[in-house]
């Protein structure tokens, strides 16, 4: 306590920068006490896709794709080709000779879609000319081919070869693909998901649009695979709607109003910028029993078995979320806007017998909750029986722009990529301490100097 | 530390006496030795009887015309030598020139030059108190008599054990200020030669051409135009223009070839009367044409003409014959690995080309004037016909030394003279103790990079080569008395450069009646060890000296036999060469491999002293000068061999040979544990901890680059575990003690306290010879700033904290002078994060990026740099988790708290020092027991890795007795130490989540 009467200003104004949460200085369950700083780009990097399990590329609005590795951090290649920002990247592995062979496909606003071999640097086949630029890219691993989605579907062989596409649909384009079972594919495009089949005949391959979904509201800004009866999608006004991936029905719908809780009359100043508060489902991700959506500047858990809201952050960050990953052991992660990547974890509520301690953390905000987040969850607690909170056990604070994408290795690091220009790799620094010493004696050891 | 004498005197007479008891203790050749004077004399108590007051360079020249004579000394003249008559002394140093002349048989054919090596010695002239190492060089001239210029380089000081101690860098650095003016010299020579071959070659066409139309027309009278050749051009147009003209041709030169030039071999003219003949008879066919144009203009008779001719083309032939000696010498010199040759880089073609060229016009004959040259020609050159009377030498101006040597390489040398005389500078204990400083320095390759100033840590070539392995500094005054002892002697006579009279020597075995009898010389066939023959001169001597083999009572041996040389009145004393000093460090370099304590064993001096030694004194000098041992000290084997070949110099082979065995030596030692027993063998751990019945439990470290053994007695280290202070310092305090390893880590407290100096404040920035000249004083500064910080702030600690756990501490303020005052202050504590990164940004306006915090430990942050937070500007607020901010205006601190106990000695005894260069060095002592304590960590192999359950003694203390916080320091330095070891650069930024708190005065 003494500490913040002595620095009251300091204290104050990281308070007030971090105004959604504030998480002490010590972060016990944050293991990532190393960072390497990883530059090249030169303008805001929005893509990253793993390779193997060391390397990754990174692409963004400088046209470059880098390769690097993740355990020394450098830079193995630099694919040059693209003239601008790249749109749509996703690796892309296939079996030639015995052997699995990863590529990258990237796409580009300059209308070009190129085949890259990361081992050589080459640029082993390159489209260009395409009549719209493509805005994303799905690979179909059962039938060899993969999807470029723009104002048209096309769908393209390993060797680059147009295989078919369909008619121009809209200027909104398509904006994600999902596989679905059967061939058939899930296509958002603004606020309807279009259902398309491709018909394999011979070697041959057609492709038709089997049905519209119209049931969102608003653009659909989200839409990912949960297992393979469900897919998901999420819109700008916050609808998340789950669907069979079979017959195509709707089998969940949440509206998520994050102005709920302030109806509750927690403070004015969330009434003050109720207009701003964003709903909008940025992102979504899942390990096939949960999704966690972000929407707006908050995180979403839902339990999809359950059907039911598993926790809830309104305020999970400064800023808008961009990604989200949910990790196994019931830790998720988030990267914002506001440059930061936060760590939270599932826990139980406190019984709901005990709301001083609530109120004890309100007070002591110093010991890594938050008081403005421990309210909310309690009042819930009599409205939703299964519902548990969200804890930030950890936030990596380093990049000075909005963190667009992260990647995790695992125990080898976490990988985020920023408007900043630069990627930075998070690494355990016990792990890497210890990996150091074992590299130190085995050299020691190849020299015969033990 | 050990450089500072005011450390020398906190040292307790104690602690030596300790470490002899001890069999388990550092051993001597390790520890650092006190100054070897014992009884009357006193380092302090010296003085000196010289009228000049600082050290200086002299360069003289033994000018054919005025015979020896100061040409220039560094600093100037003024502000040197005072009162010292440097002409006096210019004669006394030139009048010993060693130059071993190879007389061959009189008039033979072609002029051969006579590459020597350089002779380096060490003469004193007791009554003037003036002692210098003296190093001979002749340059080519032309124009000279014999074609040499005989010169000398004198490093003149009135401490004579300066020079005996110093004699190796010494004569490591004036051989490359040598070989830079030789280089530049044989440039200009070549140049001037090939002007001169020019000529000659006009001179036989012209000839040529003259015979043939007498030929034709027998009963003509000789041309006018003959006439004007003969006469017209008087012989000072021809210099004026080939002056001139060799201007040009440097320019010329320059597109001609890079190989000219990195032919660096010494071209050391022979004094050889040879050429001298050769050249007078030159002037002789001059005269003889000058009478012969005296005779009137009568026809000149056919025969004349051919004899003329004949003579052109021999002195074409011989000056071929120089000139492919010149050039060739680079390539000859080549396979000597220690040659570096001065390679400009802007020099495309080859020499050889020339040489081809030369041959070409050897066969175009007549047109050779057209041909011959047709890249070199210049409009300027205008060849003459070398019809000229040489002028009476004595009355022409000789060539100055700008001349002489081709302008770059003359002012390379002047600088390197410049740089020598600031190395050198100061008293003889600082210089030693310091160059004993970086020599343990270099070897602690492994941590060395962390705290210490990066010049002590540069490798200075000239030094490396002169230690000869750092024995030869560890043991300073022990080094040249035995060799002088048993100096192998040519038994060629010595010529003198000016006089040409052989100078009588006398065998070794009948010398030891002579006028040094001090010196004692062993029989050419004696193979006894150094040591005895010592004994024996000591004994005769009359100084009482037990025959044990403690090395210091060899020393003092050799301290009294220098001072009994020296003492011989009115003369100059040859105290030492070169070669006595290099075969006696190689000696000892052998010695200390065989890990043995008696210093000199006999088989390693065998080893050494594989050939019988014939000593010789030079008696018959006329001004007593007294030559104690010779300059090239060549064996008779060499000369023989060397007589074979037309240009001799000193054949290297051997000095390679005992270096090399030497290293091998050194390389097999690597592994050796002091103290039967203590190691496990076939022990493949870093850190093997010995099998607990043995009496010395060790941990044995063999890191590659830093081959050294920790031996940690098992006592102390239970000691340690049971200790309530902390296991590294109780460790380092006492009990770890280093095997007597030829490369010697020093790992005692001693030690570490010696390796001391670092100065952190951007010595990078300097060029070297400033840093050199002034780090006593930057130490100091810095000490004393870092001794306020301490004062003004009592958290100070905290802040000391996060520097050496690696967070970087960002000083925040708006006077810039504060700031940096800060940041020099704590630059003392800031380890380096690798050998050329200092990681600290004094003063810094911009706002810091995440990038800077990777690169920057210590930061001087300017508060004014963004207006709208006066308080904590954005950037900082930003990376806070990461920064440690002491505000220098609010007087607050804001990092981690530190609680423990590694670094109270650091800023506790804040109140008892009071220079600054003594606490910078309490600093320097303090964290080099932390870097040792980090090694350890890094290395100990258990401690990563535990196999067995008895290795984990200290690996259990380190985690459970050290504080959270030292731990920290630990593993940060670990960390570096790692990356440094693994060359990989640091990119890493390693952070905790640690909770700050916030300090106000």
């Amino acid at each position: 306590m003494l500490r913040w009467i002595l620095g009251g200003r300091e204290a104050q104004g990281t308070v007030e920068k971090s105004a959604a949460l504030f998480i002490g200085e010590e972060q016990p369950k944050n293991c990532f006490t190393e960072m390497q700083v990883l530059k090249g780009h030169f303008d805001i990097v929005r893509f990253l896709v793993q390779i193997d399990d060391l390397r990754f590329a990174s692409a963004g609005d400088d046209g470059l794709v880098l390769i690097w590795n993740v355990e020394t951090g450098d830079c193995l290649i630099e694919l040059r080709g693209h003239t601008q920002q790249i749109t749509a990247m996703i690796s892309y592995t296939f079996i030639r000779g015995g052997n699995a062979h990863t590529a990258l496909i990237t796409a580009s606003s300059d209308r070009t879609l190129s085949l890259w071999d990361p081992d050589s640097g080459n640029r082993v086949q390159n489209i260009s000319d395409l009549q719209s630029p493509v805005k994303c890219l799905l690979v179909l691993v059962c039938l060899d081919v993969w999807l470029s989605g723009g104002n048209e579907l096309c769908v393209w062989n390993r060797d680059f070869e147009l295989q078919c596409k369909t008619v121009h649909h809209s200027d909104a384009g398509i904006s994600a693909m999902v596989e679905l079972p059967k061939n058939f594919i899930a296509a958002a495009m603004d606020k309807e998901i279009v259902i398309f089949k491709l018909n394999l005949s011979g070697s041959d391959i057609a492709v038709m649009a089997m049905r519209h979904l119209a049931d969102h509201q608003d653009t659909i800004h989200s839409l990912i695979h949960i297992n393979d009866g469900l897919f998901a999608s999420g819109s700008h006004i916050g609808e998340l709607i789950i669907w069979d991936s079979v017959d195509w029905t709707i089998q969940a719908y949440e509206h998520i109003l994050w102005e709920e809780p302030a109806r509750d009359g927690q403070s004015e100043f969330k009434l003050n910028h109720q207009k701003q508060i964003e709903r909008s489902i940025q992102h979504m991700s899942s390990d096939g029993e949960y999704i966690v959506a972000a929407i707006g500047s908050g995180l979403y858990v839902y339990n999809v078995l359950m059907k039911s809201v598993v926790a809830y952050r309104r305020i999970a960050h400064d800023s808008n979320v961009l990604h989200t990953v949910l990790q196994q052991d019931g830790r998720l992660m988030s990267c914002s806007e506001d440059g930061s990547v936060r760590m939270w974890e599932l826990q139980d509520l406190p019984l709901p017998a005990e709301p001083a301690s609530s109120g004890f953390f309100g007070m002591f905000g110093t010991f890594g909750r938050s008081s403005k987040q421990t309210g909310p969850p309690a009042k819930k607690i009599p409205e939703v029986p299964g519902l548990r909170s969200l804890e930030l056990i950890g936030d990596l604070i380093g990049h000075s722009g909005a963190v667009q994408m992260f990647l995790s290795f695992k125990e080898k690091g976490l990988v985020t990529c920023s408007t900043d220009h630069l990627l930075i790799i998070w690494k355990d620094g016990e792990f890497q301490s210890q990996l150091r010493s074992l590299a130190v004696f085995q050299k020691l050891e190849e020299n015969q100097e033990l | 530390m050990i450089s500072s004498p005011d450390l020398v005197a906190f040292t307790k007479e104690t602690d030596f006496s300790e470490i002899v008891k001890d069999p388990s203790v550092l051993p001597e050749e390790l520890s650092v030795p006190l100054y070897p004077y014992t009884g009357d004399t006193t380092p302090w108590s010296k003085t000196s009887g010289a009228n000049f007051t600082k050290d200086f360079i002299l360069l003289s020249e033994f000018s054919e015309q005025v015979g020896p004579q100061p040409l220039l000394t560094v600093p100037p003249e003024t502000k040197a030598c005072g009162t010292f008559d440097l002409n006096h002394f210019s004669l006394r140093i030139m009048s010993v020139d060693y130059q071993t002349s190879l007389t061959g048989p009189a008039g033979c054919g072609s002029l051969k030059l006579n590459f020597v090596e350089d002779s380096k010695v060490v003469l004193g002239d007791s009554r003037e108190g003036a002692f210098a190492y003296v190093h001979h060089l002749t340059l080519y001239d032309l124009e000279a008599r014999g074609f040499v210029r005989p010169l000398c380089l004198a490093y003149v000081s009135s401490d004579e054990n300066k020079i005996i101690q110093q004699f190796q860098q010494l004569s490591a650095e004036f051989s490359k200020v040598s070989e830079c003016l030789k280089t530049g010299n044989r440039k200009n020579f070549a140049n001037e030669l090939e002007i001169k071959l020019r000529d000659l070659e006009h001179t036989r066409v012209v000839l040529l051409r003259e015979i043939e139309r007498e030929v034709n027309n027998a009963s003509v009278m000789c041309t006018n135009e003959r006439e004007r050749m003969l006469n017209g051009i008087p012989t000072l147009d021809v210099k004026l223009k080939e002056k001139s003209l060799s201007h040009r041709d440097e320019v010329k030169l320059q597109e001609k070839g890079r190989c000219e030039i990195s032919r660096k071999a010494e071209v050391e003219c022979e004094k050889g009367n040879r050429s001298c003949i050769t050249y007078d008879r030159d002037e002789q066919f001059g005269g003889r044409r000058k009478n012969k144009q005296d005779k009137g203009s009568c026809p000149t008779p056919l025969a004349d003409k051919g004899d003329e001719l004949a003579s052109v083309e021999k002195s074409i032939q011989e000056f071929k014959s120089l000139l492919k000696q010149v050039t060739c010498y680079r390539t000859r010199k080549l396979r000597d690995s220690e040659y570096s040759p001065y390679e400009p880089d802007d020099l495309p073609h080859s020499f050889e080309f020339d040489l081809d060229d030369l041959r070409h016009g050897q066969l175009a004959g007549p047109v050779l004037e057209c041909n011959v040259f047709p890249c070199t020609d210049t409009p300027l050159h205008s060849l003459k016909p070398i019809n000229s009377i040489s002028s009476c030498r004595f009355d022409k101006r000789l060539k100055t030394l700008e001349e002489l040597c081709d302008d770059y390489f003359h002012q390379q040398a002047l600088q390197q003279l410049n740089s020598i005389e600031r190395t050198f500078r100061g008293d003889t204990c600082h210089l030693y103790s310091q160059q004993l400083c970086r020599n343990l320095l270099r070897n602690l390759k492994s941590t060395n990079f962390l705290f210490e100033d990066p010049c002590d840590l540069e490798e200075e070539v000239g030094l490396q080569i002169g230690i000869a392995g750092q024995h030869s500094v560890r043991q300073p005054s022990f080094l040249p008395a035995p060799s002088i002892l048993s100096e192998p002697v040519s038994l060629e006579s010595y010529v003198s450069c000016v006089e040409m009279v052989p100078i009588k020597l006398e065998l070794g075995g009948s010398s030891q009646s002579t006028a040094v009898p001090s010196y004692v010389n062993t029989p050419a066939e004696d193979n006894r060890p150094l040591t005895s023959s010592v004994v024996e001169t000591e004994m005769e001597n009359g100084c009482v000296v037990s025959a044990s083999d403690c090395q210091e009572n060899v020393e003092m041996c050799v301290s009294a036999l220098m001072k009994t040389s020296i003492s011989s009145g009115d003369s100059i004393e040859v105290l030492g060469t070169e070669k006595s000093f290099r075969s006696q460090g190689s000696n000892i370099l052998m010695d200390t491999a065989l890990q043995r304590p008696p210093p000199l064993s006999t088989t390693a001096v065998l080893e050494g002293l594989r050939q019988g030694r014939v000593t010789t004194i030079r008696t018959c000098s006329e001004d007593s000068i007294e030559v104690l041992c010779t300059t090239e000290s060549i064996l008779p084997e060499d000369l023989r061999a060397s007589y074979s070949c037309a240009i001799d110099e000193e054949s290297p082979e051997q000095e390679t040979d005992e270096k090399d065995i030497s290293h091998n030596q050194e390389d097999k030692q690597v592994e050796c544990v002091y103290g039967v027993g203590n190691k496990v063998p076939g022990d493949h751990g870093g850190a093997c901890m010995e099998d607990p019945q043995d009496f010395y439990p060790a941990v044995t470290l063999t890191p590659p680059d830093c081959p050294m053994t920790l031996t940690l007695g098992r006592s102390s280290s239970q000691d340690a575990c049971h200790a309530s202070e902390l296991i590294p310092l109780s460790l380092l305090d006492e009990p770890c003690r280093i095997v007597p390893d030829d490369l010697s880590d020093c790992f005692s407290y001693r030690s570490t306290t010696a390796s001391t100096t670092s100065e952190c404040t951007f010595p990078t920035c300097l060029p070297k010879n400033k840093r050199e000249g002034g780090t006593r004083r930057r130490r100091g500064r810095v000490g004393r700033a870092a001794l306020q910080f301490l004062q003004q702030f009592p958290f100070a600690v905290h802040a000391v904290f996060s520097l050496l756990c690696g967070r970087t501490l960002v000083v925040l303020g708006s006077e810039e002078a504060a700031v940096r005052r800060l940041v020099t202050a704590l630059s003392v504590y800031m380890p380096h994060l690798s050998r050329y990164r200092d990681g600290i940004q004094p003063w810094t306006s911009t706002p810091l990026q995440l990038t800077d915090l990777l690169n920057w430990k210590l930061i001087g942050f300017n508060r004014m740099c963004c207006f709208t937070y006066i308080n904590m500007p954005h950037c900082l607020g930003h990376y806070s988790r990461y920064l440690s901010i002491l505000d220098v205006d609010q007087k607050t601190l804001r990092c981690p708290v530190y609680s423990g106990t590694l670094l109270n000695p650091l800023v506790e005894p804040r109140s008892h020092f009071k220079r600054g260069n003594t606490y910078f060095m309490f600093a320097q002592s303090v964290q080099s027991k932390l870097v040792t304590t980090a090694f350890l960590l890094t290395f100990s192999h258990g401690f990563h890795t535990p196999r067995r359950p008895w290795e984990s003694t200290w690996t259990q203390c380190f985690h459970s007795e050290i504080h959270r916080d030292d731990k920290k320091i630990l593993n940060y330095l670990s960390e570096l130490i790692k990356l440094h070891f693994m060359e990989v650069p640091p990119n890493v930024l390693r952070f905790s989540y640690t909770t700050n708190s916030i300090f106000k005065l």
